[in-house]
């Protein structure tokens, strides 16, 4: 860490700007919601903005006055090129934009996740140590091509392997590891996968750095071709040859092996079922989806290979490259000549002749006029109420769902025990409805035939939840019903 | 009516699909269909005296009129199913200016798979080449009348209305090659030349 650089990060990085904008705690949680928690790549604009709208609402009763602009200006504001946060961009089979985090923002998430340590709770001193060494260790041998080192270190594995063998051969005891030992070794792996999660990101970018730096070489043509053909003969190539190409596609064909995701698949699965873990919620949600998430991750990375792989080939394609320069020239050709034909654009005979589609679409194809439809007025000023037939559709309706009658009166009087005038919506909370809006309607029902107090003056909003789990909640208005002791109705 | 329709083949898809248009590869079901087929797409199309191109690395394929040098031996003349259609100079001017976008995009652009441009730049551009008469509002009004005739022939979409922005189509580079290119230049060298010529004969009216 050197001075200059610290002084550069400092004014420049998007990270720590996000880190020091007022908003940021809701910010990082809005952001760590959508992208981190549902584990979701990318969000469409309009998604997003719902999704930001209903998160400003609920901040509206937690935290009034946080994050009152418009949420389409904060997402215009956080992919801006100051901020960086997030990151805009068309994909092809997209009607509208697309998000997705930058770099920079996981840079964010790994800082916070490494300080505030999750519900892990701990550091992992002892594995990360461990891991080192064994990383360190494997290095050595697996970089020198000495066989006696070799065989040394594979002897001394199978030294150890047959010590542990002779042992539980005699006493019969198995050493497991210590609780503490366990979380530790769990924390430390999950503290690498959720890194790793964000590494995407940076590949990606990275990747994008290649293209557009040959894309920049190409057209400014700094490079001879000679010179970036030497260096990309085949596009794919500039791509997977930097380390990080390397890497990646290596990671590639780790996770998208069936063998291995399998292997993996089973090991996750018995994890799960380590009691000292049982409390790690967060840490485990994490591991249970890794493998379908880091999948997806590694196949939008792939996906965005290719477009720019092809892109590169195109860019460096002999032919097309003539065909590309003749077509600059013509149209900054055609634009000169344009202008200087000034005011005078007495030009209707000269145009582009081009191909349109085939002449296949017939005039009948359209539709012919018709009137729009009209709606008839019914005049309600003489309608007389017909009590038995409003009854009886009522009656139809609310059969619709079986009603228990008996239940429902029952719980009616269970409430009066309870308090001395309880409302409907008194009733629905302390029983709630289980079959939709038909239920309240028959509450309605029962109200008028058992004559407790309806106020039809005053209306009263309630909530409905969905039948059986599935469906929206339903709002109603409906009078106020007060339901009254029998007695005092003049029943008993 | 045949008592019995011949089979359902799934080439049927991707060809009524280009009779109607350009099938880009982000309809993957038809864009894969067209490449399983596409010998047999080929070789039905020139029945009918189209040219089936496939571009696999610009992610679209369209028809075209088979030109009388490409109709193969044998080949009795074949009515024309495509007809070519001449753009207003507006209309070829504004195509300009969007082929042109379209260029930059390919050379410059890493991050977004579309080309969109925002209407306020193509504005400025329109303005600067002074091609409408009028006030702003007048200006504009008539660009827009443009892009829509450009959308009718597939070339632009309207991609969000705040801020107004339009996607330039894949369609349009392959709709004017180098060659329709030159011809406008030409065409427009000739126009320059009668302006002068018509300037010389007022001045010497004048004089």
């Amino acid at each position: 860490m050197q001075l200059a650089k610290l002084l550069v990060y400092f004014d420049t990085s998007p990270a720590l700007s996000l880190l020091r904008s007022s908003n940021a705690p809701f910010i990082i949680d809005f952001l760590n919601q959508l992208f981190k928690q549902s584990e979701r790549i990318s969000w469409a604009h309009s998604e997003l903005v719902t999704a930001l709208i209903a998160y400003q609402e609920n901040l509206q009763e937690t935290d009034p006055g946080k994050l009152p602009s418009r949420a389409d200006a904060y997402l215009a504001e956080w992919c801006s090129s100051e901020t960086r946060w997030l990151r805009r961009f068309l994909e092809a089979d997209a009607d509208e934009p697309s998000y997705q985090l930058t770099p920079h923002t996981e840079d964010v998430f790994a800082f916070l996740d490494l300080v505030l340590g999750k519900d892990l709770n701990f550091v992992g001193t002892e594995s990360r140590l461990k891991l080192v060494i064994d990383l360190l260790a494997n290095l050595v041998v697996g970089s020198s091509d000495d066989p006696e080192t070799r065989l040394q270190h594979l002897r001394n594995e199978q030294k150890k392997i047959q010590d542990e063998i002779t042992q539980i051969e005699q006493d019969g005891v198995v050493a497991t590891y210590r609780p503490d030992q366990i979380r530790d070794q769990f924390a430390t792996a999950v503290s690498i996968l959720k890194q790793l999660q964000g590494d995407f990101r940076a590949v990606e970018e990275s990747f994008r750095d290649i293209t557009l730096e040959v894309q920049q070489q190409q057209v400014a043509g700094l490079a001879a071709r000679g010179g970036i053909l030497e260096y990309a003969l085949n596009a794919e190539d500039v791509l997977k040859k930097d380390d990080q190409g390397v890497s990646f596609y290596e990671f590639v064909n780790l996770i998208l092996s069936p063998v291995q995701t399998e292997q993996l698949e089973r090991i996750i699965a018995e994890i799960r079922k380590i009691p000292e873990l049982s409390h790690q919620q967060e840490g485990m949600e994490t591991v249970r989806g890794m493998v379908t998430l880091l999948q997806r991750e590694a196949e939008k990375v792939m996906r965005t290979n290719q477009r720019l792989s092809t892109t590169l080939r195109r860019l460096l394609d002999m032919e097309t490259h003539a065909e590309r320069q003749r077509v600059a020239h013509l149209l900054q050709e055609i634009r000169g000549l344009v202008i200087s034909l000034g005011d005078q654009h007495d030009c209707n005979d000269v145009g582009l002749t081009v191909e349109v589609n085939a002449a296949v679409d017939s005039p009948f194809r359209r539709t012919f006029w018709t009137e729009p439809t009209r709606l008839e007025v019914v005049d309600l000023t003489e309608f007389q109420p017909d009590e038995a037939e409003r009854t009886d559709v009522f009656k139809q309706y609310a059969a619709m769902h079986r009603l228990d009658w008996n239940a429902m009166r029952t719980q009616i009087d269970e409430c009066l025990k309870l308090r001395s005038a309880p409302t409907l919506a008194d009733v629905l909370d302390e029983y709630p409805p289980t079959s939709g809006a038909v239920e309240v309607l028959g509450y309605l029902q029962i109200a008028k035939d058992d004559n407790h107090h309806i106020d039809e003056t005053v209306e009263i909003p309630l909530s409905i939840p969905p039948i059986q789990g599935k469906g929206n909640w339903i709002e109603v208005r409906v009078p106020l019903v007060t339901f009254l002791n029998k007695r005092r109705n003049g029943h008993a | 009516m045949p008592d019995e329709f011949p089979q359902f083949q799934e080439f049927s898809i991707p060809a009524v699909l280009l009779l109607r248009g350009v099938v880009y590869a982000e309809d993957e079901r038809v864009w894969n269909l067209l490449l399983s087929n596409a010998s047999r797409l080929t070789d039905y199309f020139a029945r009918l005296g189209l040219v089936l191109i496939v571009n696999e690395s610009e992610g679209m394929a369209f028809l075209r009129q088979m030109s009388d040098e490409e109709t193969p031996n044998g080949y009795d003349a074949i009515p024309k199913l495509f007809h070519t259609s001449r753009l207003s100079y507006k209309q070829s001017i504004l195509s300009v200016l969007l082929r042109d976008e379209y260029r930059r995009f390919e050379e410059e652009e890493a991050h977004d798979e579309k080309c969109v441009v925002d209407e306020s730049a193509l504005f400025d551009q329109w303005k600067a080449l002074r091609l409408s008469p009028g006030d702003d509002v007048k200006q504009l009004k008539e660009m827009r009348a443009t892009f829509k005739r450009l959308d009718d022939f597939g070339f632009v979409r309207r991609f969000s209305d705040d801020p107004p922005t339009w996607e330039v189509r894949r369609i349009l580079k392959a709709r004017l090659p180098a060659a329709e290119l030159e011809s406008l230049k030409d065409q427009l060298l000739l126009k320059k030349e009668e302006q002068a010529t018509d300037r010389i004969s007022v001045d010497e009216e004048t004089a």
